[in-house]
């Protein structure tokens, strides 16, 4: 009768013991040796191809790192995360990145990841129409409805840019929300008029038979970062030698990215559900270490507007020194 | 009125101690995340209390009432129609129940693909998932109808609408009213779920966007309010419960 | 993963299907679920056949009217296709670590639920003043939707497992809370008595008196919060992007892979059905012993 009776509680201290070991605190990194570990934060998309192979051809290593990459979902995702302390860096687009310094994150831009290959009709973002739509160029789009994967993004600052500059009135665009799985339908079925699309979404739905109208960040400014590596004050602070790593094992990797676009290509599907096919017919961004700091502040105006941003933020706030 | 202010201490002691606690402990902090509740308090009424913030309240609570009214009324014709017949429940119910068992908020990316980004996704979702408890919950009251009552009732040759409406839905009135407790708070959970993807206004898509955009304070704003929209709905369907029930209980204690 | 297109499977082999569906059919078929908890099992045959064909009809239409084109199989894939789907994720590691995840996240959160709200509320039931000052503060809290904490969570906590067990124990913690409240004040006010005239302290009174006249309610409670982990837990890898079921489901849309959307959708509710059958096994077992359950055996035609 006292072992019935036992049971209940036991039962449950073993429970609470099991549940209280899940929510312990995360395995902290650990250095193993004179290398450093670094918990990255990545998309798995093709913008994060370059750190990846980077890894892969040991540029890390030599450089005194261990790289331990975890996907993330978004790049404010990403960036809560690193606030959270669950990361030391992570991949954020960088209209992301300055929201959040401006708003009073700590955020640091360490190195860019990511830069539009400044090429008008071959870069890795486009603004997309549907086969049947006669639209000539992005002015037409005036009081027309854009699609974007999330709104008051990169994506809509640019598209507004883009509209603006080719002479139709970028504050008149609508923008809708909408997955970039659901974008070529929506467009063919006349829901939309146009969508911002970003490889490999942009290739499949140009060889599905719709055209590009605009290359939005290339309309934004010359070789425009769309995205960046990013970490905070208190990381640099603590960890400066592992950010110096970092930044000397980037370097060498942009270079090398830049420069062997094939491997570049072979890389993408083995970490993305990207098919070989349609990864050696798109267009890959270029990997510059260098942070545009001008392009970053041609985006500031419509920012502004949006009222995404507020008046007295500088871009050199966010900038590594 | 002797109780009436030991009982109103009681009522508002606790409360009012927790707000003035959160108010003075977060005046002054420097957590990102928490920031000082005055802070928040201006943020609700800047966002909230103005043209634009009524309109993202009023569209996600008719989303609400749309889908969940839908639900309602299916269930309660179609709900009737199996409770009253075993032969069909025997068929439908294994299949209804597993239904049931999928979680709502999964079926948003199905419908998503299946109709689109407008409303009539988003009413979609939230119709489907509060419809499950609801119907379940229906056939049980109407199956679980004491039969001493419906062989009254055929005795004194009461048969159809009357029937209906004077013993079917009166009897089944307790177990439909869980159902609906039930539906309603899965379609306020899917009502928000629903409006952080693929969305443009509403109450969901305002605090996720306040959330991507790091807009603490207002992100805060948003969650107090979804709070006190829970609070007023769940006071709403006690009265419609009084309501139904209260007709019911009445003519039983007698 | 399956890859996104794969070549056309074979047919479904319907005893496959139907096998788990008479086990369903079971489970959940007309009557016999009402009489899980108090033990009798009177399963009919008939009813039983009845839910099966039920289930293959369904089955047959969802396989028939994509192929016939009434509905559009753009997003509504043959079961065929989804079956085989189905069979791939359950050879796929990857499946079976979101999987586990789930299910920790689930486990994890009710049962921290489970103790904070039978902590809070025997301690609450048994000493009226305290419940006398916080019933207010409780009925406003409780109607409060978890998802209201998604955006906090995500700031919180981002892709840990603590996002979701944050949203996860807070729904079902007043699940579980309203239930053994109203078990506590089920209390016999004379067994109590009674006790406290033979000395016995307010925990001894707690624990042999009021625990175990709130068990059933405590155990329904537990029945009801083990199905809202379920719900929350998804719901967080959905939004949060948590390494879970849910997340797998949010890969497979955006990629546009329906057949393998609708296989984790199905195995979502196969983990529903899962919850619901444990928790009501807990049930039988944890109450079988219990007076009320007795009678109503004893009483059994």
């Amino acid at each position: 009768m006292k072992t019935r009776k036992l049971i209940g509680p036991v039962a449950a201290a073993l429970g609470l013991c099991l549940s209280l070991s899940v929510v312990g605190p995360s395995h902290a990194a650990s250095s193993t040796g004179s290398a450093m570990v670094a918990n990255v934060g990545l998309l798995p998309n093709a913008e994060t191809a370059a750190i990846r192979l980077g890894d892969k051809k040991g540029f890390f290593k030599e450089a005194g790192i261990d790289l331990k990459i975890t996907d993330t979902s978004s790049g404010a995702a990403a960036i809560t995360a690193l606030i959270a302390g669950q990361f030391d860096i992570v991949f954020a687009n960088t209209v992301s990145v300055m929201q959040g310094r401006d708003k009073g994150l700590p955020l640091v831009i360490v190195d860019a990841a990511s830069t539009s290959t400044g090429v008008s009709g071959k870069d890795f973002s486009a603004l997309v129409v549907s086969s049947k739509n006669t639209m000539k160029s992005a002015k037409e789009l005036s009081g027309k409805t854009i699609a974007s994967n999330t709104v008051k993004n990169i994506g809509e600052v640019t598209a507004r840019i883009s509209v603006q500059k080719a002479g139709g009135d970028g504050g008149s665009v609508k923008v809708v929300e909408m997955p970039f799985s659901n974008m070529e339908q929506a467009l063919e079925e006349g829901q939309i008029d146009a969508a911002w699309m970003v490889e490999p979404f942009h290739t499949t739905a140009v060889q599905h038979g719709l055209r590009d109208i605009a290359s939005n960040y290339v309309d934004t400014a010359p070789h425009l970062t769309a995205a960046a590596f990013v970490s905070t004050d208190g990381i640099i602070k603590k960890k400066g030698d592992l950010i110096k790593r970092f930044r000397t094992a980037m370097a060498k990797t942009a270079e090398y990215a830049n420069a062997h676009p094939a491997e570049i290509r072979e890389l993408i599907p083995t970490f993305t559900k990207i098919t070989p096919a349609i990864a050696n017919a798109f267009v890959i961004p270029r990997y510059d270490a260098e942070v545009n700091v001008a392009s970053l502040e041609a985006m500031l105006p419509e920012m502004q507007r949006l009222e995404m941003i507020s008046k007295t933020f500088k871009v050199g706030s966010v900038i590594y020194k | 009125m002797k109780t009436f202010w030991p009982r109103l201490l009681a009522t508002t002691l606790v409360p009012v101690a927790l707000f003035v606690l959160w108010y003075v402990a977060s005046s002054d902090s420097g957590n990102f995340f928490f920031p000082p509740l005055a802070k928040i308090l201006a943020a609700f009424d800047k966002v909230w209390i103005n043209a634009g913030g009524f309109g993202d309240i009023a569209i996600s609570l008719w989303r609400l009432a749309i889908g969940f009214l839908a639900s309602l009324i299916f269930s309660l014709v179609v709900g009737v129609v199996l409770g009253l017949s075993k032969s069909a429940r025997d068929y439908t119910e294994p299949v209804f129940e597993f239904f049931r068992a999928i979680p709502p908020t999964v079926m948003i990316p199905v419908l998503l693909v299946v109709s689109g980004i407008g409303d009539a996704s988003k009413i979609a979702v939230i119709s489907f998932g509060c419809l499950w408890p609801m119907l379940l919950n229906t056939i049980e009251g109407v199956r679980s109808i004491d039969p001493v009552l419906k062989d009254t009732c055929r005795v004194y040759r009461i048969h159809g609408l009357r029937r209906l409406f004077s013993l079917t839905l009166p009897a089944a009135a307790p177990q439909i009213v869980t159902g609906m407790r039930t539906g309603l708070s899965i379609a306020i959970i899917l009502m928000v779920i629903s409006e952080m993807f693929a969305s443009r206004n509403g109450m969901g898509f305002m605090i996720i966007q306040f959330q991507r955009t790091f807009s603490i304070p207002e992100m805060w704003s948003g969650i107090l309010l979804l709070g006190l929209i829970g609070v007023l709905l769940s006071l709403l369907m006690r009265v419609v419960e009084l309501w139904v029930l209260g007709w019911y209980e009445r003519s039983r204690v007698r | 993963m399956a890859g996104s297109s794969s070549p056309s499977p074979p047919l479904a082999t319907p005893g496959a299907l139907l096998g788990p569906a008479v086990v369903f059919t079971r489970l959940y078929g007309t009557e016999s679920m009402n009489r899980a908890v108090s033990g009798r099992r009177r399963v009919t045959r008939p009813s039983q056949f009845r839910g099966v064909i039920g289930f293959g009809v369904f089955l047959f239409l969802w396989e028939i009217l994509p192929v016939a084109g009434f509905l559009p199989a753009r997003y509504f894939p043959p079961f065929h296709e989804v079956v085989w789907a189905l069979f791939l994720d359950f050879a796929s590691p990857v499946f079976w670590h979101s999987v586990a995840y789930t299910a920790q996240a689930w486990f994890a959160g009710l049962v921290i639920a489970f103790v904070a709200a039978a902590a809070v509320g025997l301690v609450l039931g048994s000493v009226p003043v305290l419940w006398r000052y916080t019933e207010s503060t409780i009925e406003f809290l409780r109607p409060i939707p978890s998802v209201a904490l998604i955006p906090l969570a995500v700031l919180m906590f981002g892709i840990d497992i603590k996002s979701a067990l944050l949203l996860i124990v807070y729904a079902a913690f007043w699940q579980i809370l309203i239930q053994i409240l109203y078990g506590v004040k089920d209390v016999d006010p004379v067994a109590l008595d009674t006790a406290r005239v033979y000395g016995l302290g307010r925990w001894s009174r707690i624990r042999h008196v009021s625990w175990p006249t709130a068990l059933p309610y405590a155990i329904t409670g537990f029945r009801l919060g083990a199905s809202v982990a379920l719900v929350l837990a998804v719901t967080a890898e959905l939004v949060i992007g948590n390494p879970g079921i849910g997340h797998q489901v949010a890969l497979a849309q955006s990629a546009m892979a329906l057949p393998e959307m609708y296989s984790l959708v199905i195995a979502a509710g196969i983990m529903g059905v899962l919850v619901n059958v444990l928790a009501r096994a807990i049930e039988r077992k944890v109450l079988a012993w219990h007076p009320s359950v007795r009678a109503d055996r004893q009483e059994a035609p």
